[in-house]
């Protein structure tokens, strides 16, 4: 314990001997995040910087399935949030055409948002209390929960079946880690870079299950039918549109849309679209 | 001035990942120190297919990237019924990569002995492998300490390709902190002091080595 | 005890030994001269098989040096060998560059090796300099101490290739004598030199060489008074008379 403490005390004091010697060189390094909403040009909105701008840029997932993929095969991206933010950019600037697409990943994307890379976030993105801290979001536009994914005649057939040992695949900087760890505490947890590779190290069988969002999941069943999703989602995981701390009139317009779209059945016809099924409500 | 509060909050993740981290650049560096002399010996022998063996290895395994040689032993020997860990297959990939730069360092240090070297050992009686280790490369190390030690500062800080294939080395685990904690930028200047902790004193042990092995040529 | 026989060496389109046939009995001394590019010091490197040949018979103590058969290194180990540059061990003391192969070739004791390596470092007239780096002494010292290696592993033949080329004129001398006591000890020696003082002192024979053949084979009085071939005695005049 008392070398722990000594250890920790001597890398603070290297840390600081760096920051020290570059503060020389009159580097100052901004990393806050959450507590500011103003932006440098005073007092325009990120809307009116949209509008003017004429064109609205989101960061969307390309290696998920379903959600946001970019499909060799003509390079576009596509998926349930890519259709998401396209009707975005048709309400906000009349047109789905006017519309950038940014690649994030769950441990890039809010980084991004703080450095004004991107507008706002359509990622798989599940509402948090601690992600609301850093950002805002719209209200739900997906009802997704954590399930689980395992070869085709697994003995697992449920969270319930997750055992000391069990290896559990998961993505870094996800819930998901949270949730499984908290459900089934004895599971060795691996967590990978994106799902691509989590999927490969489940097919290589380096881990017994993969877990993350059901929605995903069903992806890489229509990916590869050797697998199956098994057993109830056993987490409650929505996904919001995630929008910089205190942009309202962006996150107004975001809210009323996506009630229009509910109401003209357009919601409707996207989530068939991707999720193959009608949403449950 | 980072958030220290991430460093004490989450030191049981950094130190597990250090841990790591030091475990597999160790084995990784007598690995392929061991195998890149091996390499480099094939290299210059008069035996044909053991040069052709050494030539292919060097050739084939420098121009891969170093991730994809990680996959190869992580995603793909499975389907050849050996499955072995994250922690297991990085390290072997970074051994057999470094390996190749190794061997062509320690090829290129053995080149530069002056060929009388050998022709006075084995016109002794010595064997070609007593030549080798007796004569040659205790001449070619001098010749390579600088190069081979900056093979193995490079070594350290390729570990961190295990955090792909969820190695439990200090990336993976910085990637970890870094998904909990959202503060990217903190986390990581974090992680990049602890490998300052193992390259500099790295470089510094290869510039006290170099002065002494110096000092009898 | 060394036999030629119709040996010839090609390196690519170039014919390095021809038809070369040659005899050193025990306890002769052999000096092999002639211009440079003459084949000399390849003909010596043969014996031990640091050059192979094209054909021809080579055998040394009826053992065919060039056979596949043949265990080369035991055989190296009965022919000792002085180099133009020395070629010690950079990185060994003095004693430990005379002490490897004994130790490692032979199975010495680390005792029983470093005290011939004394005894013979002694002969040539260094033994103070046993705990030195060869790059503290001169070429002069530097050479012997070559020769007490050479010798410390009880060689049948000592082979030695222009071992004073290399040296400063006035470290000639002490490198000339140590092997005159060696030849009058009795030891089979060849030598490739362009010492004519010590060829006309010390040799049994002396073999002159030109472009890759031996032009002529003859007792040093013979050959040097009286040269037979043209080509000898155009070389002789080149290399006695400045």
């Amino acid at each position: 314990m008392m070398a722990k403490k000594w250890l920790a005390v001597a890398l603070m004091t290297m840390v600081m001997s760096v920051f020290v010697l570059a503060g020389c060189g009159g580097g100052k390094v901004d990393n806050s995040s959450g507590s500011t909403g103003e932006n440098p040009g005073a007092d325009a909105s990120l809307l009116d910087t949209i509008k003017s701008r004429g064109k609205l840029i989101v960061g969307v997932k390309y290696d998920t399935k379903l959600f946001g993929l970019k499909n060799p095969a003509n390079n576009e991206v596509e998926g349930f949030d890519v259709d998401i933010a396209k009707a975005l950019a048709k309400s906000i600037l009349g047109d789905e055409t006017k519309i950038e697409l940014k690649e994030v990943t769950s441990k890039t994307r809010i980084p991004m948002l703080d450095n004004n890379e991107i507008d706002m976030i359509v990622a798989t993105m599940t509402v948090t209390e601690e992600r609301k801290e850093q950002v805002d979001f719209s209200e739900v536009y997906f009802k997704a929960g954590q399930s689980l994914l395992v070869k085709k005649g697994s003995a697992i057939k449920g969270i319930d079946d997750i055992a000391k040992g069990t290896k559990v695949l998961a993505v870094k900087g996800s819930t998901s880690v949270d949730n499984i760890i908290e459900k089934a505490p004895d599971a060795t947890v691996l967590e990978f870079d994106n799902y691509q590779d989590a999927f490969g190290a489940l097919k290589a069988g380096q881990g017994d299950v993969l877990t993350t969002d059901n929605a995903i999941l069903y992806g890489m069943v229509a990916q590869d039918p050797g697998y199956e999703v098994v057993g109830e989602p056993f987490t409650d995981e929505p996904y919001g549109i995630a929008i910089k701390k205190g942009e309202t009139e962006l996150a107004d317009a975001v809210n009323n849309e996506l009630a229009a779209m509910k109401e003209s059945g357009e919601y409707n016809t996207i989530y068939e679209r991707w999720i193959g099924e009608a949403p449950s409500e | 001035m980072p958030d220290f509060s991430i460093l004490i909050e989450y030191f049981d993740f950094y130190i597990e990942g250090f841990v790591n981290t030091i475990y597999a650049s160790i084995l990784a560096l007598l690995g392929s120190f061991l195998l890149g002399t091996v390499i480099a010996v094939f290299r210059i022998t008069t035996v044909k297919p053991l040069r052709w063996l050494g030539t292919v290895y060097v050739e084939f395994i420098r121009n891969i990237p170093l991730l994809l040689i990680v996959y190869l032993f992580y995603l793909v020997l499975p389907m050849l019924g050996i499955t072995l860990n994250g922690f297991i297959s990085g390290t072997i990939g970074l051994t057999v990569y470094t390996a190749a730069f190794i061997a062509e360092t320690i090829r290129a240090g053995i080149m530069s002995v002056p060929k009388g070297q050998s022709e006075a050992a084995l016109s002794s009686g010595l064997t070609y492998v007593q030549t080798m280790r007796y004569v040659i490369l205790p001449q070619a190390i001098k010749i390579v300490i600088p190069p081979l030690s900056n093979q193995f500062i490079n070594l350290v800080k390729n570990s961190s390709v295990l955090s792909v294939i969820a190695g439990l080395d200090l990336m993976y685990f910085g990637d970890r902190v870094a998904g909990k904690t959202y503060a990217t930028f903190d986390t990581y200047i974090f992680v990049a002091v602890f490998y300052l902790v193992l390259t500099l004193p790295l470089s510094y042990a290869a510039l006290i080595l170099e002065r002494r092995l110096a000092k009898h040529s | 005890m060394i036999l030629f026989q119709q040996v010839e060496k090609h390196y690519g389109d170039f014919h390095v030994l021809k038809a070369i046939n040659l005899q050193v009995e025990q306890g002769e001394v052999v000096v092999v001269v002639g211009p440079s590019g003459s084949g000399k010091s390849t003909l010596l490197r043969c014996i031990n098989r640091l050059e192979t040949i094209s054909s021809g018979d080579l055998t040394v103590n009826s053992q065919k040096v060039n056979d596949k058969k043949t265990n080369i290194n035991k055989l190296r180990r009965d022919i000792g060998m002085v180099f133009q540059h020395f070629n010690l061990y950079p990185h060994k003391k003095v004693i430990d560059n005379i002490t490897l192969a004994p130790m490692k070739v032979l199975g010495q004791t680390k005792q029983e090796a470093e005290k011939t390596a004394m005894y013979y470092l002694d002969k040539v007239g260094i033994a103070d300099k046993a705990g030195q780096y060869p790059s503290q002494l001169s070429g002069g010292q530097q050479q012997r101490v070559a020769i007490a290696r050479g010798l410390a592993m009880k060689p049948q033949v000592m082979l030695f290739d222009e071992p004073t080329s290399a040296l400063d004129p006035e470290m000639v001398g002490e490198v000339l004598d140590v092997m005159k006591a060696l030849a009058n000890e009795g030891m089979t020696m060849v030598v490739v030199t362009h010492e004519m003082g010590f060829a006309r002192e010390v040799a049994d024979r002396v073999v002159f060489m030109d472009k890759g053949q031996i032009i002529e084979e003859a007792a040093p009085v013979e050959f040097f008074s009286n040269p037979r071939e043209e080509r000898a005695r155009l070389f002789l005049n080149r290399v006695l008379n400045h």
